[in-house]
């Protein structure tokens, strides 16, 4: 109903965006059955330290200490550990694949509350107008002020760090953009005719707002709800590495984090991450401005 | 019996100024001081220029905006001031179209929910084939239900949102220049269209253009609008045939095609938010005379009525 | 089965215009296989519904057809060259200067944020090379052709300052600001009440003898008033041509008979004749005569051959099954 058989062929013709559904469907099924296939991202093996990813192989010299001597070895990539191992022998696929599943919940989880209250905030304002209006835009002006990192900072210094903190300081803070978006869509579609049919039949306001004005926001909000998960997910990317994350999880900040000092060495510690943060936040920007092109109504 | 009577009418716009509190600093007059009334089965052409009013008096009129003072009678109910529970009754009395076609109808429905929604709101049962009866009424096919307004041409439209109005079965219908943006095969259809539903239906249609010829065509009695303000009211016959007031002579001469001697009028039309002193014409009157500047002309005549000084 | 003319007579020639639409869902023929002439110093009204083509005639003459829209065949003669031809360069040098336009919305085709005398004198600046002072009297006398008063003071202020017809006005007399020899106008008086479209009326009649005037319309009524000669167009084709008291008085084509008789008069109470049907999808046209499927007269001739040129009278012609010699 809200993406309909023209808009899907809009987007099938932007290539971009569909391979950014395209990687992100990839993503979401290896968050959801990676876990099973593959090691015990926590596993710790001194043993298989630094391994580099398979392919490539590495000198790395050793202090052996019954010879005394600063050995240089060869350490090859293996197909045991495809993409190596970090300081600590851990797996890096092992710890990508669990660190996708965090990046998506937090991801659309807190978009998901992000939107709903601003939705809902937007919506009531434009339509009720007035001082209601001023007031919940006033009040909208506040949160956006309102540093969410300070007030993670605050939460984790009082309970200690965990990820639906995390989700619900982003999620608390990050509506103001979406409320303003949906206001100035709903205050040109309330003038429109068809809402004035409405009420010239007698209908309620909630009919009105559930019924006609909600449906006809749904694009834009699709298309900013596509294009804010990049950023949440970056934003708990961000307090992963510098330590606010929650620590019984693996995240792709925390590797990241692990991985910063080496990158000379033992650089795919902090190049894999990097890598995958970085096609995953492309690949929803790009499926967000396919949706948004596909979805505008100018365009039709 | 009047169906509709209306009674010294008056609808402004507050104009505020707001800092930290909203000022009024200011009235749009839109519609200051309008008297007439519509017997059942009739047809009231109101017609006006951009900016006299017209629209808002024909959203006023079925309580769409609140009324600034004045009486709204409905079949002998005095509508003017009932809230919106008390209302309910009278939604299924009265209906609007719109000019707009492109804004009539939610994009986002398809034809037949947009008319199905009407007998939703009011409680109606109905089905598929109730929308199917409305959509033949219109002259569109059955499988119309299912096209959205994109897949309609501005004719088709304009017919969803006359079926949207009858599905209440209403006895009056504010049309609101529906066939003003239409082309001229279309319009003449539409216009077919509204008169045959008037004879099937005895509907009483409260018309308003800006298009004169529709108006002489369609309309049993005739209003002048100007500046918020009735300047003439009569039969179509009397109007168009024996014009009294300036402003509708200047009207009916400006009309291209027709060989009359054009009645030029000076200047602009004055803002509604400061209307002239006296008659709010008299600025722009061919005919204006001392006493114009003075005194607003009262309303003379029964059938034919007409508020000028002349 | 035209009487040759005098080579300086004809300012335009259009002839076998073919501008065709290339979308994704097929091929649109906005104009197909267009001719006509426009004299010196006369009104030519094309009229006709959406879909007719006769924007996009009006924009071909320009050459400001853009993709996915091209001009595919036929040539538009303008002073013996033929324009549908020439580079974009050149083609600017004659738009605002030679050949002129004035579009239906006047709001939208003026900058809000410059004053009203900058952009009267933009093309002034640019195609006639007047200095500052030059420029402003001119602009000034301008205004005051079209009817504008005090037109001094106005030309320092912003458009939102000027009512719809006002703005209309300055639409018409920046079109005329270099004394163009063509002026193309694309229903100007639509979107404006009945007396203040008489008073535009008024200023297009008083450019007969300095301009030629094509102008694109969809009202009878305006037609009657101003037109000398008339085309009527169809989905991209021309129907009916001539003079215009003889083709409306005596309408030869079914589809002029239809529109004319569309119009409320207010002699005739009652039903109006209408025309059956609606406007054809211009990307599905039907083999034949265009307007065979809404036609009272049909034949069966008409569903497979496209009529020809047919003239009534020297001055009137017509495509039509019904007086072609077959």
């Amino acid at each position: 109903m809200i993406i309909e058989k023209h808009h899907r062929e809009k987007i099938k013709k932007n290539k971009p965006a569909v391979l950014g559904l395209l990687f992100i469907i990839l993503l979401f099924v290896t968050a959801i059955l990676g876990p099973f296939l593959t090691r015990d991202p926590n596993e710790i093996n001194f043993n298989d330290k630094n391994l580099p990813p398979v392919g490539f192989s590495i000198e790395q010299s050793m202090y052996n200490i019954k010879t005394q001597e600063l050995e240089v070895t060869e350490r090859k990539g293996s197909w045991e550990h495809p993409l190596g191992t970090d300081d600590r022998g851990r797996d890096m696929l092992a710890m990508l694949v669990s660190g996708a599943r965090v990046s998506l919940e937090v991801g659309f989880l807190a978009t998901g509350i992000a939107i709903l209250i601003g939705t809902f905030i937007g919506v009531v304002s434009a339509y009720f107008g007035g001082w209601l209006d001023n007031a919940l835009m006033r009040f909208t002006d506040v949160i956006m002020t309102f540093p969410f990192f300070l007030l993670l900072v605050l939460i984790v210094y009082m309970y200690g760090p965990n990820m639906v903190f995390v989700i619900l300081a982003i999620g608390l803070t990050g509506w103001t953009g979406a409320a303003r978006l949906v206001r100035s869509e709903v205050l040109s579609l309330r003038t429109l005719d068809f809402v004035t049919a409405s009420k010239a039949l007698g209908a309620s306001d909630p009919h009105i707002i559930l019924r006609h004005l909600v449906p006809n926001t749904m694009s834009s909000i699709i298309v900013i709800a596509t294009l804010s998960i990049p950023g949440v997910i970056l934003a708990e990317a961000a307090l992963s590495f510098i330590g606010l994350g929650d620590p019984a999880l693996v995240s792709w900040g925390k590797v990241l984090n692990a991985g910063q000092d080496s990158l000379v060495t033992t650089w795919w510690v902090a190049v894999e991450p990097g890598m995958i943060l970085f096609l995953t936040v492309l690949a929803f920007n790009f499926l967000g401005d396919g949706l948004r092109d596909a979805l505008d109504p100018k365009s039709e | 019996m009047a169906l509709l009577e209306v009674t010294d009418l008056k609808k402004y716009y507050p104009l505020t100024r707001s800092f930290l509190y909203s000022r009024i600093v200011g009235e749009v007059k839109a519609v200051d001081g309008v008297s007439f009334s519509i017997n059942k089965g009739e047809t009231l052409g109101l017609v006006g220029e951009s900016g006299c009013g017209k629209s808002t008096l024909g959203r006023t009129i079925i309580r769409l905006e609140e009324l600034t003072s004045g009486k709204i009678q409905y079949n002998g109910t005095d509508i003017s001031n009932l809230d919106r529970r008390n209302l309910k009754w009278f939604r299924k009395e009265a209906q609007i179209i719109f000019q707009d076609t492109h804004s009539s109808l939610d994009p986002r429905m398809t034809a037949g929910e947009s008319i199905g929604e009407a007998l939703d709101i009011r409680g109606i049962k109905g089905d598929t084939s109730d929308v199917a009866e409305l959509l033949e009424e219109v002259g569109l096919p059955a499988d119309f239900a299912s096209r959205y307004p994109h897949e309609l041409s501005g004719g088709q439209k304009q017919r969803i949102g006359i079926a949207r109005a009858l599905a209440v079965q209403p006895k009056l219908i504010i049309a609101d220049e529906p066939v003003s943006a239409l082309d001229i095969s279309v319009q003449a259809q539409v216009l077919n269209l509204l008169m045959d539903l008037q004879s099937e239906y005895s509907l009483t249609f409260l018309f308003i253009a800006h298009d004169l010829s529709v108006i002489r065509h369609i309309a049993d009695r005739v209003a002048v609008m100007y500046l918020g303000k009735l300047v003439e009211q009569g039969s179509s016959d009397d109007v168009f045939n024996n014009p009294l007031h300036p402003y509708t002579r200047a009207l009916l001469s400006a009309i291209p095609g027709k060989n009359v001697e054009r009645v030029p009028l000076q200047g602009e039309v004055p803002s509604p938010i400061n209307p002239p002193r006296g008659c709010r014409f008299h600025t722009r009157c061919p005919k204006r005379m001392k006493v114009c500047k003075e005194i607003e002309p009262q309303v003379s005549g029964t059938d034919h009525m007409v508020a000028c000084h002349l | 089965m035209r009487l040759t003319r005098k080579v300086n007579d004809i300012v335009l020639c259009v002839r076998n215009l073919r501008t065709y639409f290339f979308t994704e869902k097929g091929e649109v023929a906005a104009v197909d296989d267009i001719s006509f002439d426009l004299k010196r110093g006369e009104i030519l009204c094309i009229i006709g519904e959406s879909g007719s083509g006769k924007t996009a005639t009006a924009l071909s003459i320009l050459g400001l057809i853009d993709k996915p829209g091209a001009i595919v065949s036929g040539s538009i003669l303008f002073n013996g060259t033929d324009i549908a031809k020439l580079s974009e360069g050149k083609m600017r040098n004659l738009r605002g200067n030679k050949i002129s336009m004035v579009f239906q919305d006047a709001s939208s085709s003026l900058n809000p944020v410059l004053r009203i005398g900058e952009q009267i004198t933009e093309s002034l600046v640019q195609h006639l090379k007047l200095d500052k002072k030059q420029t402003r009297e001119r602009a000034v006398e301008l205004l005051a052709s079209v009817g504008i008063s005090q037109p001094e003071e106005r030309l320092d202020e912003y458009p939102h300052q000027f009512s719809g017809g006002m703005k209309q006005r300055v639409m018409i007399a920046m079109a005329l600001s270099c004394n163009p020899e063509v002026l193309i106008a694309d229903e100007p008086t639509t979107a404006l009440d009945v007396t203040v479209q008489a008073q535009v009326l008024d200023i297009f009649k008083e450019l007969k003898n300095s301009t030629s005037v094509l102008y694109i319309t969809h009202d009878l009524g305006v037609v009657s008033e101003i037109a000398d000669r008339i085309i009527i167009m169809y989905a991209g084709k021309f129907l009916e041509m001539g003079d215009a008291r003889e083709v409306l008085m005596d309408p030869k084509h079914p589809y002029t008979k239809g529109l004319v008789g569309c119009l409320p008069s207010g002699k005739i109470k009652g039903r109006l004749v209408s025309i059956q049907g609606s406007i054809p999808n211009l990307i599905d046209l039907p083999e034949g005569c265009v307007f065979c499927p809404r036609c009272p007269d049909a034949m069966e001739i008409c569903r497979k051959e496209t009529p020809s040129e047919t003239g009534i009278s020297d001055k009137h012609s017509v495509r039509c099954h019904l007086y072609g010699s077959t």
